[in-house]
């Protein structure tokens, strides 16, 4: 059983042995749960009794261990604090030197590109063949520059109308009026695919708790789960 | 004007009956095909070359035919080549420049939303010498004036997912290019046979 206690303030016991009570009991409550069959109402009134305890046993576990975690949930909490505001500025430091190198490094990146095209050009019109103009280096050895790409979505419904259009274009049969209309309406491009799309399962789960039976979604499935709860 | 003539078996160009040096053999005469090119070995040539014979047959409409292990490389280009949609003007056309003395072979010419581009398909990694070997395809083709075409490396990945296009920008690689091109004593017959380079 994990108990923490505070030794001092500054401080933490950890006792990770687990409770032997709490283990034996479960493992008895399990072992008698695989002798459980429900063919006539009294069975089933007797094995809803039992259930009521494996579920009173289930909270108990779990009041116990939210217990026992508190301390070590608020010593985190302490050490995340501790952490952050030592790496806070650190990375506000390192991002604005880095900036500054990388606009720097872009700057002669950009007017060197300018006087080798103009270089090449002059090269091509006749002039000498010169040697290409030796990189001088803005960082130190083994520092590397590296470019990532990612994007986000700015509108969500020209980005599902786009996709959707994009379908629509794909299966056979729309006549010419109907493809200009969706081309126009939706801009779709091959490069809006479904697999850009993610339905919102809270969204539609949400909307199934409040129609039920009556949710009619394309595309979806209603499912209902009944359960029993002890009060 | 004569043709010219790439025999794909030993990768020699002819030009009115003169070996031509390639713009592979030119990169790799001025030992710039770096670290990785000891790597390189048959097998993976082989693929490449099967890879690239695909991918073509795919854009010239043709069934395509590759090894289920290798599959992936033309998925992978299809996939690239639905979402972005260019037009090919040369599809593995040799190109022989008098002017740089050097043959070659760009995977793609063509055009991408309005704008010239020249593409080199790729089974392996990137390489630092990939945007070099753009620039001198870009050079031997000579319907677009130089410096106006995008370079584009297409690093084709073996799972079918979509082929990773690196756009090469630096005029830089333009002026190594005519360096290594302004050499006119790189006859082909005295390049070493491994030299002799099929980048995969």
């Amino acid at each position: 059983m994990a108990i923490i206690s505070p030794a001092l303030n500054d401080t933490l016991t950890l006792d990770l042995k687990p409770n032997r009570e709490l283990s034996s009991q479960t493992t008895a409550l399990i072992s008698l749960s695989e002798q459980v069959v429900v063919h006539t109402p009294e069975d089933s009134v007797e094995a809803s009794a039992f259930l009521a305890k494996v579920q009173h046993m289930r909270r108990w576990i779990t009041g116990i261990y939210k217990d026992a975690k508190a301390p070590l949930i608020a010593a985190k909490k302490t050490l995340d604090g501790q952490e952050k505001s030592l790496l806070g500025p650190l990375e506000v430091a390192e991002d604005r030197v880095m900036q500054l190198i990388v606009a720097f490094t872009k700057k002669e990146a950009a007017e060197r590109a300018l006087l080798a095209a103009a270089s090449v050009q002059a090269q091509l019109a006749g002039a000498p063949v010169v040697e290409s103009p030796v990189l001088v280096a803005t960082t130190i050895e083994g520092m590397q520059s590296r470019t990532t790409y990612s994007a986000a979505v700015t509108d969500i419904r020209a980005l599902v109308l786009s996709v959707a259009g994009q379908i629509l274009l794909d299966e056979p049969g729309a006549t010419k009026v109907t493809k200009a209309w969706i081309t126009k309406v939706c801009a779709p491009t091959p490069q809006s695919t479904l697999s850009l799309l993610e339905a919102s399962a809270p969204n539609l789960n949400a909307l199934a708790r409040a129609l039920r039976i009556d949710l009619a979604v394309p595309g979806t499935t209603l499912t209902s789960t009944v359960t029993l709860v002890a009060r | 004007m004569g043709r010219v003539v790439f025999d794909a078996a030993t990768h020699v160009y002819q030009f009115e009956g003169r070996d031509i040096p390639s713009v592979t053999t030119r990169i790799a005469a001025a030992g710039l095909l770096g670290a990785g090119a000891q790597f390189y070995t048959t097998a993976s040539a082989a693929r490449g070359t099967r890879v690239h014979l695909a991918c073509a047959e795919y854009d010239h409409g043709r069934e395509a035919v590759l090894p289920d292990t290798e599959r992936g490389f033309l998925d992978s280009y299809t996939f690239w080549q639905k979402m972005m949609r260019p037009t090919w003007s040369h599809i593995e056309q040799p190109q022989y420049s008098s002017t740089h003395d050097t043959a070659g072979t760009a995977d793609r010419v063509g055009t991408m939303n309005g704008q010239p581009l020249i593409v080199d398909l790729k089974t392996g990694s990137p390489a630092s010498w990939h945007g070099l070997q753009l620039a001198m395809y870009d050079l031997l083709y000579d319907d677009v004036p130089p410096q106006q075409r995008r370079r584009l490396a297409l690093y084709l990945r073996k799972d079918g997912r979509l082929a990773q296009s690196v756009e090469y920008l630096d005029p830089a690689d333009y002026t190594l290019a005519l360096n290594l091109m302004k050499r006119t004593d790189t006859d082909g017959d005295h390049l070493p046979s491994l030299e002799r380079h099929v980048d995969p």
